[in-house]
Formats: structure tokens, C-alpha cells, sequence
């Protein structure tokens, strides 16, 4: 029998790993599994031949990769040999803040979604309790991080997943039988970095609420202190009137709150169900009946931006919102057609003004329109949006079995048109806090060009 | 060596400093000069250029060049009291810059980016690195193994596995 371990530290290392098998990050595991594969080989980096190179020091090699106009460069230099990939994974964070925007739409960005089950009708609050919030990889994701990723967890803590945008995911931590206070937290799965925001206790505790999370790429003036900052904005309903609050990571704490300027208290049902947001100008953006929610976030304190009024062509509810690549604010709807095939398409009828308002197209212009021949879908409620990736261009939604013979869920690749069922016939209804995963871009170069 | 410290206090008021490279050429600047070079620039506030600065990293050849770019970039002209500086208009300078990184040919454009970067000359080590980045830019990996002759260290399987992932790169 092999001696115990007496290692106290490694050995609640051992334990709290076991509790969150993927504390150190879904890339860490992938990195392993690829450095396993490579072990045996001479793994010296550093004898890029009796090259140009051979004595430029890594820091100047990576000065000079910093400088390229575009996203390609850098892929095409990590496969020229093992030191210049070497070099641009390490510096990867920093050469992805140095690339040219618009960064490219790369497919291979999103990795899967996350979703709870929804409560069970009867049993609302201990079925609550126990569901667990569930990460459903694509083909693609499969391929590069393995089959089963595990959301993070704390301790008798669940997590429900909030939000989510460019390579991060805010969840909210529960704890059972403890349901006082609003804990969120930011995670980046891919590297496992978890950063814990401070409670909103007592008064300060919002009941239902929407979210946006800001990243260091949606500010740009001024720029973020780190390329790790993030803002989280909440918007809530007080007993009068709805209400605005961030957190920034810069200053580590909630800004004051704020009051929604330009309209009437929200009603609870419409703040609950507000859906995903998207953030243009370091503003946040919410699909409504017919208009959009919008919110300055890259200012300390949370404010409302006014919209234009209602857009009568525009869609009344079960719509997303996306970013048209000419930086329109276009609305995602769902369409079905005569023969009882399903389709998606996207209009924009708001443009962005030069201060992060909006203005009022003439004009709603179709920006991409796909007919997914396969699916058939006999009911207009079964297919259901969930969740838009703009910096992969992919499409998450669901088809329910009532209303439809092809249910299930699916990615659906806007550019080439490609559809790829994710999930297959389930009861694709009862999914709540459905909240679709792209990595960052520093994560694709991790993860695509690592050896 | 006392004897040529001495001789290199000067005429136009700012302090002379002696920069000899590895082989043993001599270069006699204004302090206003040198200190472009952080390193120069310590080692002028920490009073250790009375007996000239060996650079033992830097060629004689090498170090004519980034001379006559810190003299060219010497932001207190009249300091200098040379006759070029007065002209020497941004126009110009650009010009100088881009001549100077354009004729360079493959080492010694290494040389000037490891001299650059040894003395600390931050405008001259981004422009030799830009003149880098755009000589890559563009080129599929082969030709950068060609142009810089690097040794393609990747085994067959891995190479084809990063063009499969990241497949958007390669088409051209």
C-alpha cells in the first residue's frame, strides 16, 4: 500500500480540484493533453536554424509581431517554426490588443452554450436548488477542449449562467438555502481566471434583473487599465422606478446606482426576460417590443441612452439583436415559410449616431436571410432564438418537439449557410439561461497554433 | 584616456562622450546625442563615460549607423552645434528613416535591431522592428523559412493540423 499522502497543502489542492475539476481552465487541460502527445520529441525551441533570428531575444521578436496590419500574419508566423509560435502564445494577450480592428469573424471562436432546465413547475424552489447549469460543446468545441466541460462551481455553491461576451462568462452563485443577496461572479472557462464581485446585499439586492458584461475590447477611449478589465452592468427594478448599477474591475467596486432617464419603470416580467444584450460604443444594447434598451457603460455611473421611437416594422418580441458588418444595430428573427420550412434573417432599422445614440433608418434594409430547407416547424412559437455569437457569426437556437418534426438545437453559421444540430430531440422548452461561448481571440491563438 | 575625456569637452557647450564599438572605433558625440540610448543615458547619471563607453555587442560599422541616426534625431539641435541640424526638418527626417531602413539588407538589419535594443533606442528599435513586421507581412511560412532562413521544426502532422485550424489564414 502506497504511504498517505501527509502533503496538507497539495492535498487540499487535490480536493478543491476535485470539486471543480476545471479550476486552471478548459485551455490548460487541452495544452496538456497536446504537450503529452509531444513529450517524447525534442521539445528545444530555440534553434530556429542558424536563422536571422537565432539571436533576437523572444521580447523583440515579440515587438515585431505587435506590429502586423493583420490577424493572419500572426497565425502564419506561429506556423513557421516552434519558437515564433512559442513566442506569440506567450504574448498572446498582448498581441491580440495590438491587431488592426475589425478583428476577423472566425467560426472557430464559439465553443458551445450554457443552460439550466428549467424548474419544475410544482417544486419550484428545491428544484431550483438542485439544477444544475449544463455546457453543451459544438462539433468544433468537442474537438478542441474534449467532450464534457464542467461549468464552474464553489463549494455547495450552483451557478446560473448570466451572461456572456468575448471569452467570458458572468454566472450568478447560489448557494442553497441561502438566498439573501445577488453574488455574481466573471469567468474566462478557457483559462480558468474567476473574479468574484462583491455582493448586493439587504436593499441593495435586485430582485429580477438584466446583464451586459463589457471587456477591455469595448472600450477604446480611453482605453482599459488591463487587458483583463471588465465592467458588468445590471439594470433592476426599485419600488418606483428601474434602475442601473456596473462594477468595474478597475476600481473593484459597484458604482452608485443610477435611474433609467428616458422612460417609465419597466415592468418585472419584461426586465426578466430582456435577452441577450450586445454592446456597440461602449453602449449595451437590449432587443424590445419594436425598439432596443440601451445603456451607456463606459462612463463610471450606468446611463440610459435615448432611442429613437418605436419602429413600427420592427419585430414585436422573440427577437435578438446583432451587429450588422457595416455597424448598423440589425434585429434577428425567425421566419417560417409556406412548405413548413424554418429561416432566419436579419434587418437592421436603427443606425448608430456619432455619440452611441441611435438614429432611425428610412428604410429597413435586409442584411442576411437563410432558409433551412431541412427543418420543418409547423408552429411559429416552436423555434426559438437563443443566443447570436458576433465575433464567429454563428447562430444558436432551438426547435421544440410540440410544433415541429426536427427538434433540437442547433449552431447555424450565417457566412456559409452551414447548420450543425448541437443537441439532438430534446426538450429543448424547458432550457432557461441559455448563454451561447465564444473564447477570446488570445485563446483562439492558445489554442489553434500551441505546440 | 584621461587625455581624450578631457579633449572632449567642447566647443558647442554640451559635454562630449566617446563611444567605441567592439572593434575598437571611436565615436565622439554630444551627451544630448547619446542619451537617445537609455543605457548611455544611466550611465551619464550615474557619472561612468569619463573613460569612454566600450560597447562590446556593437560593431564599428553598426554603430556608424545608429550614430548618424541619434545625430539626425537629436531633439536639441542647437546643442549640437552642427550644421546639418539646423535643416533638418521632420520631412527630412522621415526621409532619413526611411532610406536608412530601406537599403538595409537582411543581417545587418539584425544587427542594427540587436544594437538597438542592447542600447536602449526606442524610436530606432520600433522603426527596424516595423521594417520586420513588413517584410513578414504577407508571406506564407515557407517563404518566411526562406527569407530568414529558419529551420522548419514542425513534424508533417503538426504543420498540416495548424493550416486545417486556422484555415482562413492560409487561403490566398
Amino acid at each position: 500500500m502506497p504511504p498517505l499522502r501527509r502533503d496538507r497543502p497539495r492535498g487540499a489542492a487535490t480536493a478543491r480540484l476535485a470539486l471543480a475539476p476545471y479550476h486552471k481552465g478548459w485551455l490548460s487541460r487541452r495544452r496538456r493533453r497536446q504537450r503529452g502527445r509531444t513529450n517524447r520529441r525534442a521539445r528545444n525551441d530555440d534553434r530556429d536554424g542558424n536563422g536571422a533570428f537565432s539571436a533576437v531575444p523572444d521580447n523583440v521578436l515579440a515587438n515585431v509581431f505587435t506590429r502586423f496590419p493583420d490577424a493572419a500574419d500572426l497565425v502564419r508566423c506561429a506556423a513557421t517554426c516552434r519558437r515564433w509560435s512559442r513566442v506569440i502564445t506567450d504574448a498572446a494577450v498582448l498581441l491580440c490588443r495590438s491587431l488592426p480592428l475589425p478583428l476577423p469573424v472566425l467560426p472557430r471562436l464559439a465553443l458551445g452554450f450554457f443552460y439550466q432546465e428549467a424548474a419544475a413547475g410544482k417544486r419550484k424552489r428545491s428544484a431550483a436548488a438542485g439544477q444544475t447549469c449544463r455546457f453543451v460543446p459544438t462539433a468544433a468545441g468537442a474537438r478542441l477542449l474534449g467532450p464534457s466541460l464542467s461549468p464552474f462551481v464553489e463549494d455547495g455553491e450552483y451557478s446560473r449562467p448570466v451572461t456572456s461576451r468575448n471569452g467570458r462568462v458572468v454566472l450568478e452563485l447560489r448557494r442553497e438555502g441561502h438566498a439573501d443577496g445577488l453574488k455574481l461572479c466573471v469567468w474566462n472557462p478557457m483559462t480558468g481566471d474567476v473574479a468574484t464581485l462583491p455582493p448586493l446585499h439587504g436593499d441593495d439586492k435586485p430582485g429580477a434583473y438584466a446583464c451586459a458584461l463589457l471587456t477591455a475590447d469595448d472600450l477604446d477611449d480611453p482605453p482599459p487599465s488591463s487587458p483583463t478589465f471588465f465592467r458588468v452592468v445590471v439594470v433592476y427594478n426599485r419600488r418606483t422606478y428601474t434602475a442601473l448599477r456596473s462594477y468595474s474591475s478597475d476600481t473593484g467596486r459597484w458604482s452608485a446606482e443610477a435611474r433609467r432617464s428616458s422612460g417609465p419603470k419597466m415592468s418585472s416580467y419584461t426586465l426578466h426576460n430582456l435577452r441577450q444584450s450586445v454592446v456597440h460604443g461602449g453602449v449595451a444594447y437590449w432587443p424590445l417590443a419594436h425598439t432596443a434598451f440601451a445603456v451607456r457603460a463606459d462612463t463610471p455611473e450606468p446611463e440610459e441612452m435615448p432611442m429613437p421611437p418605436a419602429v413600427p416594422k420592427a419585430p414585436p418580441h422573440d427577437h435578438l439583436l446583432g451587429i450588422s458588418p457595416d455597424g448598423k444595430l440589425s434585429f434577428i428573427v425567425t421566419s417560417r415559410y409556406f412548405d413548413g420550412s424554418a429561416g432566419v434573417s436579419s434587418c437592421y432599422h436603427l443606425a448608430f449616431g456619432s455619440n452611441g445614440g441611435c438614429t432611425r433608418e428610412q428604410v429597413s434594409v435586409c442584411t442576411w436571410r437563410v432558409r433551412l430547407h431541412e427543418l420543418r416547424v409547423h408552429r411559429s412559437d416552436a423555434m426559438n432564438l437563443r443566443w447570436f455569437c458576433e465575433r464567429s457569426g454563428l447562430l444558436f437556437f432551438t426547435i421544440d418537439a410540440k410544433g415541429s418534426s426536427t427538434p433540437g438545437a442547433y449552431v447555424l453559421n450565417i457566412a456559409t449557410k452551414e447548420l450543425e444540430k448541437v443537441a439532438d430531440d430534446i426538450d429543448c422548452r424547458s432550457w432557461t439561461n441559455f448563454v451561447g461561448y465564444e473564447m477570446d481571440q488570445a485563446s483562439y491563438y492558445l489554442s489553434s497554433v500551441a505546440c | 584616456m584621461a587625455a581624450a575625456a578631457a579633449e572632449a569637452t567642447t566647443d558647442g557647450g554640451g559635454k562630449m562622450i566617446i563611444l567605441i564599438s567592439a572593434d575598437g572605433k571611436r565615436f565622439e558625440v554630444t551627451e544630448a546625442v547619446a542619451s537617445q540610448s537609455q543605457l548611455i543615458s544611466n550611465m551619464i547619471e550615474d557619472d561612468c563615460t569619463e573613460n569612454g563607453v566600450r560597447l562590446p555587442n556593437v560593431d564599428g560599422d553598426i554603430l556608424t549607423m545608429v550614430v548618424d541616426y541619434c545625430n539626425m534625431h537629436a531633439g536639441d539641435a542647437a546643442a549640437a552645434g552642427d550644421t546639418m541640424k539646423a535643416s533638418s526638418t521632420e520631412e527630412e527626417l522621415k526621409k532619413f528613416d526611411a532610406e536608412l531602413v530601406q537599403a538595409l539588407e537582411n543581417p545587418v538589419l539584425f544587427k542594427l535591431i540587436l544594437a538597438a535594443n542592447f542600447l536602449n533606442i526606442k524610436s530606432l528599435l520600433d522603426m527596424t522592428c516595423q521594417r520586420v513586421a513588413d517584410m513578414m507581412s504577407g508571406k506564407t511560412p515557407e517563404q518566411m523559412r526562406e527569407t530568414f532562413s529558419i529551420e522548419n521544426d514542425f513534424t508533417p502532422e503538426e504543420e498540416a493540423a495548424i493550416r486545417q485550424e486556422n484555415a482562413w489564414a492560409f487561403d490566398d
